[in-house]
């Protein structure tokens, strides 16, 4: 695709949305789906929410545990799915779908192996076709940042932010994410920037949740010191919130300083970028965004953006 | 190392046969100089002494494709990519492990722990349509990381499923033709 070609894409990534949905977030988190989809109501957003579906099976494509050619079966008969509807920016809450489902676009590139993958979907009838787009809800939210901020009665004045953008979406395509570089990413600090927060930079800026796939179901030895390596980092700036992008990424972050509660003076809500947005938007904070599921309080923070 | 070893293999007439490789790089080949990047970058080199992504690639480069000689190390890899990204040869080490691994989990490796939440994962994509569910949290594939009947609570009172991780379960139709995916590929489930 040529630059320009790209820029006209960017530029029509919150129109036409095919809503793939995550089986960690919906697992762990199931207030990203509904934040986003609270925002995008509230914005009329035109998006398709198919049940029809599948996993993208990242989860245990990243353990090394599922046969590749059922990813990308199953990832082929997703995409055709999403263009079959019309909706064909395909938008993953997940930085797993979306690295994922992008990879298995590259590797259908190969003809030979679409050749392999043609001829198990022929079976139930589906024609993989690639005339899509996949982007991130981050990156949606990020187009739609004037009009979030038009819409919002609220800010976050005096708001210390700290940001975590997660590595299946900088590290994986890294050179098209959007808001800085893969090794300085600032998609989410672009997000909230209209709202005149103040943004917290930290040395671990790129540093892994700790998650690690294996390491979760495993012993965790990895998860908890990388965790802890990450949590002393963002800490040390002394945020009043972590915004993520990734359900993971949210979940460990925030179990992490649950688990080790005696090792910080200051601790921090984690939230996900579409929870603070929705937030921001006037969502309810029990019932769309869900604040009781952290485990930090959020008390001061929502204090502080004058939502209590 | 030989790149046709590596190259995809499109028969899917077993489930013994039907490894289609991951495309390495953009180039389809490794050219690594063994500068370190990766290792010095990789945060589970920090965490593990033994884990050395530069001394996989320079193994896989030299030709070493049978990946049970790799043993234990493969594992301890977090999937972060951060070698990837930095690699400045454009070299993918994160996808070369990821494939050793898919190799070796083929052939019986990985510890019995592992292998058996594949078995939960596999059971659950035949059974819903998802990878993971809070059904999978019930079964302990997280261990005691979470508990399940926090989970529960929290889940029940906005009004999700206490054990499902869809809002809509997918289509009984839908679930068919998934299914006849999985049986094509090599995922079958008995119960």
């Amino acid at each position: 695709m040529t630059a320009n070609a790209r820029t006209i894409v960017i530029d029509k990534r919150a129109e036409r949305l095919y809503l793939f949905k995550s089986c960690v977030a919906g697992t762990f988190c199931p207030f990203i789906e509904r934040s986003f989809r609270f925002i995008l109501n509230l914005l009329s957003v035109d998006y398709f929410d198919d049940p029809r579906q599948s996993s993208c099976t990242g989860f245990g494509k990243y353990c090394g545990v599922m046969p590749p050619q059922t990813t990308l079966a199953l990832n082929a008969r997703n995409l055709a799915l999403a263009c079959d509807s019309g909706y064909t920016n395909v938008v993953c809450t997940c930085p797993t779908s979306y690295g994922n489902l992008k990879e298995c676009i590259e590797e259908l590139k190969d003809e030979r192996t679409k050749n392999s993958v043609d001829a198990i979907l022929d079976t139930i009838g589906v024609e993989y076709k690639d005339d899509l787009h996949v982007f991130h809800a981050a990156e949606v939210l990020h187009s739609l940042r004037a009009t979030l901020r038009k819409r919002s009665r609220g800010t976050l004045k005096g708001v210390k932010v700290a940001t975590h953008h997660g590595c299946h979406y900088t590290k994986i395509f890294y050179d098209e994410v959007i808001g800085g570089t893969w090794e300085y990413p600032t998609l989410l600090d672009e997000i909230f920037e209209p709202f005149s927060p103040e943004l917290i930079d930290y040395p671990e800026r790129t540093l892994c949740c700790g998650l690690g796939f294996t390491h979760l179901i495993g012993n965790r030895i990895y998860t908890e010191a990388t965790a802890l390596r990450k949590l002393e980092s963002i800490l040390s700036g002394n945020p009043d919130v972590i915004v993520t992008m990734c359900a993971g990424c949210q979940a460990v972050l925030d179990t992490y300083q649950k688990l080790f509660e005696n090792r910080w003076d200051h601790r921090a809500p984690v939230l996900n970028v579409a929870q603070l947005a929705a937030i921001l938007l006037g969502a309810d904070i029990n019932k769309d965004a869900c604040l009781q599921f952290s485990s930090i309080d959020v008390g001061p923070l929502l204090e502080k953006m004058a939502v209590i | 190392m030989k790149k046709s070893e590596f190259m995809p293999n499109n028969s899917h007439e077993s489930h013994n046969d039907n490894d289609i490789g991951f495309l390495y790089n953009k180039d389809n080949n490794i050219k690594c100089f063994q500068c370190g990047r990766c290792t010095s970058s990789c945060p589970a080199a920090r965490v593990f002494e033994e884990y050395n992504p530069r001394e996989i690639m320079r193994r896989v480069q030299d030709g070493e494709s049978n990946a049970l000689t790799f043993e234990d190390v493969i594992w301890l890899c977090g999937q972060c990519h951060t070698c990837s990204s930095r690699c400045p040869r454009n070299n993918d080490p994160a996808s070369i492990i990821l494939d050793l691994r898919r190799r070796a989990f083929k052939e019986g490796a990985g510890s019995l722990d592992l292998r058996e939440k594949a078995k939960l994962m596999a059971q659950s994509l035949w059974e819903k349509g998802v990878t993971v569910s809070p059904d999978l949290v019930k079964q302990g594939i997280f261990g005691d990381l979470v508990n399940f009947d926090v989970l529960r609570q929290l889940r029940g009172e906005p009004g999700f499923s206490e054990t499902e991780a869809r809002e809509i379960s997918i289509p009984d139709n839908a679930l068919e033709e998934i299914r006849t995916i999985l049986r094509k590929t090599g995922i079958y489930y008995q119960g």
